[in-house]
């Protein structure tokens, strides 16, 4: 069984929000600033840097002590 | 000529930069650059990444096809044939030219690539698996510190093997949600039109998708940071607000009579400039909206006309009959007179607007 990537659960939950709400503004089904657009993808951006310094599970410079310390 | 692992995406530019020692900014400017215009850019830079070798393995395309180069080379041959004769089909048929099919055409050949890839991929790994191993001295009779060795090395390649089943899965639902993306763009497309915003939100929609998949079943490098890199496109379409139409380049509209005079006159990025002078104004009202999104916009108003004139620049420099303003967000509303001949809507995103 593979490890869940919490970060990258929710930077692609903060795509799939910025896309629908993009799409909605663009049919004008609702209007939804450009301010707000960028402030779900920072916030889900920043949720995720968080989520992977305590959890893992990322590569590189994300890679936290925890993560290391799982390896064989 | 390999790709370099000194990589922002996918090493082709540093490859490049390399080969032929000049600085990595120059062909990477040149990659956006020329993505900017329908495309291009990605798609060179899509079929550079499957072509070229990486510094410590083959390419791509080798591995798909199980190493042999050649078939790879017939491989992408036969993708830039496709690419250039499906552009052709697409601007050749009347009435269904426009960005909104060529941007269905790329996504539904995306889903198509991915899914012929993880096809490929399949069998090459499944090919390896199959391949029988020959036991080493050591594995006969292991010591017990080798036999440790070898148990954590038979579970990495197991990880391996399994990261790279997962991988591929991720890619088998990427391409289906860029196929399925395709297919919906194609039909709203069909059905009336389909903006750049709305695109690029499927776009990030279906990267999205594919990331949250990715989260259970693999990592798959550079997903999270094209779904980014959609999403600020996104968000810059969204805080322009202006009109994604009518092209690249200058632009020189000049309606001679009132029969000539279109509602609309719109521009993506350029110059553009709409000279009214040759309009009678007592054969009026006219009513014109016109957009320049990336660019200069000048309009040309008859000076003997009562003009009622709205003007917009999200950012940049703009004079309308005589106001002028700034910066961010710079909106007008004039009228030289009582009733109005013309009633024009000026819109520019970031550049500078003029109305005589």
């Amino acid at each position: 069984m593979r490890p869940l990537r919490p970060g990258s659960l929710i930077v692609g939950c903060a795509l799939l929000i910025v896309g629908l709400l993009g799409l909605l503004d663009a049919q004008d089904a609702i209007d939804v600033g450009a301010g707000v657009l960028l402030a779900v993808l920072l916030i889900g951006l920043g949720l995720a840097g968080f989520a992977r310094a305590v959890w893992g599970g990322g590569s590189g410079a994300g890679r936290s002590a925890m993560d290391e310390s799982r390896r064989p | 000529m390999v790709r370099s692992d000194k990589r922002i995406a996918g090493g082709v530019a540093a490859g490049l930069a390399r080969h032929f020692n000049i600085d990595p900014l120059v062909p990477r400017i040149g990659f956006v650059l020329l993505a900017i215009f329908a495309g291009a850019g990605a798609v060179l830079y899509g079929l550079a990444w499957l072509a070229l070798p990486s510094e410590d393995g083959p390419s791509r395309l080798e591995s798909a096809f199980g190493g042999e180069p050649r078939r790879g080379a017939v491989a992408v041959i036969g993708l830039l044939l496709l690419a250039v004769g499906g552009a052709l089909l697409v601007a050749g048929l009347p009435g269904l030219a426009g960005p909104e099919l060529s941007v269905a055409a790329y996504l539904i050949g995306l889903g198509l690539g991915a899914l012929w890839w993880r096809r490929g991929a399949s069998r090459v790994s499944g090919r390896r698996e199959a391949r029988p191993t020959t036991p080493t001295p050591a594995a006969t009779a292991p010591e017990p510190a080798a036999a440790a060795v070898g148990a954590t090395t038979s579970t990495a390649t197991a990880d391996t093997a399994g990261d790279r089943g997962g991988r591929s899965a991720v890619w088998a639902v990427l391409g289906a949600l860029a196929l399925l993306a395709g297919v919906a763009a194609l039909v709203v497309a069909l059905a009336g039109g389909l903006g750049a915003q709305s695109v690029l939100a499927l776009a990030v929609l279906a990267v999205g998708g594919a990331v949250i998949v990715s989260a259970y079943l693999g990592r798959v490098f550079g997903l999270a940071t094209l779904g980014v890199v959609l999403a600020i496109g996104l968000v810059a379409i969204s805080f322009v607000n202006v009109p994604l139409e009518g092209g690249f380049g200058q632009a020189e509209w000049a309606p001679a009579s009132g029969v000539e005079v279109e509602s609309e006159y719109r521009l993506t990025a350029g110059e553009a400039t709409l000279d009214l002078r040759g309009l009678d104004p007592e054969a009026g009202p006219y009513e014109i909206a016109t957009s320049v999104a990336f660019g200069s916009l000048r309009v040309l108003t008859p000076p003997d006309a009562t003009i009622a004139a709205e003007g917009s620049v999200t950012a940049g420099d703009m004079r309308v009959l005589g106001e002028q303003d700034e910066g961010l967000g710079n909106d007008v509303t004039i009228t030289t007179g009582g009733e109005p001949d013309i009633v024009l809507s000026a819109e520019v995103g970031f550049g500078e607007l003029r109305v005589e």
